[in-house]
């Protein structure tokens, strides 16, 4: 952490609005990141990331200056999401039941490159929906945040030993997962494909 | 060691976690398992795939929009606040008001029946409600008597000819008043 930042959070903490922002400035990425990949839909992800610093502008004081303030506001943004995808699970109408407009690629004409690459990342978000929700974040904290066991089991409020078994069934499940999905390439197809062809 | 144990320590592996003597049991484990040999295969290739999966950003204005929504809190708290403190003020006054009534209510109570006047009161009432009901039949007799009386055909002729003389000059009042308007129909298409 530099010396602006110790002072940002110095002064975000006596009430001033412009240091807070300072700091959304320079955490707005991982916040975005983890929300994005907690949750697989930018829109939502762009939600997710706003209240992660509103809770974070109102909870500032219980912040702890000898801990890293980006593992607090990650730490913020996963339990968010967490509650965000369990309430998903018991909502009448589950997100992955809709219609896979989500997906679709936007009506312009878009560089190869770009469609490869959302191609990717839906590929890969479809691995991650795998996972339950706090599997996942853990995952998502190792490998994009290069959180520590210790700094991961302290956001998600576990244990060291819960984490390190928590990372190894994840990889498990990933890896099965994978392999499920390149035997069975028609199931990676959207539903409407599926559809057109039919007729 | 059983291939389970092998495959929680390929994940630490990944993790930097192990001494060398572990990965080097590791290895000769896998240099005669093929079922761990295949599951740290699949391991790597998960870990290939996070690995270079990139660092998503959000759209440009994030902190705009959130200085937009953290102003649209605020004043949704203020708001709130106000509210409830209405609300407050308001339950109190009326709890306030039900304490009062409760008190002098009491007190009224205390006074009348220490007074006697409350048994006087009901007997004052009584009385009251009696004379009500004489002067309800007084009525009815005074109506019957008319209504006996009136029942005469001289009576009745009179009366029908009094409403329609009433009707006929009611209608010739209208009809003149309704003459005198100008006509507005259509006139602004
Ligand atoms: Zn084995």
């Amino acid at each position: 952490m530099n010396d602006d930042e110790q002072l940002w959070i110095g002064r975000a903490r006596q009430g001033d609005d412009e240091a807070f922002s300072q700091l959304v400035e320079a955490y707005q990425r991982p916040v975005f990141n983890v929300c994005y990949r907690m949750l697989g839909d930018p829109a939502e992800a762009e939600d997710a990331a706003q209240e992660t610093f509103i809770r974070a502008y109102t909870r500032i004081d219980s912040y702890d200056p000898n801990r890293k303030f980006s593992s607090w506001l990650l730490a913020i943004a996963s339990h968010y999401c967490i509650d965000r995808l369990r309430r998903r699970r018991f909502s009448l109408v589950s997100w992955d039941d809709l219609p896979p407009w989500r997906w679709l690629p936007d009506p312009q004409p878009q560089p190869e490159e770009v469609t490869l690459r959302h191609e990717a990342q839906r590929h890969l978000h479809e691995l991650l929906d795998q996972l339950p929700p706090d599997y996942r974040a853990a995952v998502i904290l190792r490998y994009w945040h290069e959180l520590s066991y210790e700094e991961i089991a302290e956001a998600l409020n576990s244990t060291l030993p819960a984490i390190k078994s928590r990372l190894f069934r994840a990889r498990q499940m990933l890896a099965q997962a994978a392999a499920q999905a390149e035997s069975l390439p028609a199931l990676k197809q959207p539903a409407f494909a599926n559809g057109v062809e039919a007729l | 060691m059983k291939c389970d144990t092998y495959r929680e320590q390929m994940s630490l592996w990944i993790d930097s976690q192990l001494t060398q003597d572990e990965i080097r049991r590791i290895e000769a484990h896998t240099a005669t398992c093929q079922a761990c040999r295949s599951a740290l295969d699949a391991l790597h290739r998960v870990d290939r795939l996070l690995v270079s999966a990139p660092m998503m950003s959000p759209a440009p204005g994030f902190s705009a929009r959130f200085q937009v929504k953290l102003v649209a809190r605020r004043r949704r708290r203020r708001t709130w606040a106000g509210v409830a403190t209405l609300m407050l003020a308001t339950l109190a006054l009326l709890m306030g008001a039900i304490i009062v009534v409760g008190i002098s209510g009491l007190a009224l109570w205390q006074s009348l029946s220490a007074s006697g006047l409350l048994t006087q009161g009901i007997g004052l009432l009584l009385d009251l409600g009696k004379a009500l009901a004489a002067s309800l039949r007084l009525t009815w007799l005074v109506i019957d008597a008319l209504s006996r009386g009136l029942r005469h055909p001289l009576f009745i002729a009179y009366t029908v000819l009094t409403a329609l003389l009433v009707v006929a000059w009611t209608q010739i009042v209208t009809r003149r008043v309704f003459a005198r308007r100008p006509v507005t129909v259509n006139s602004h298409g």
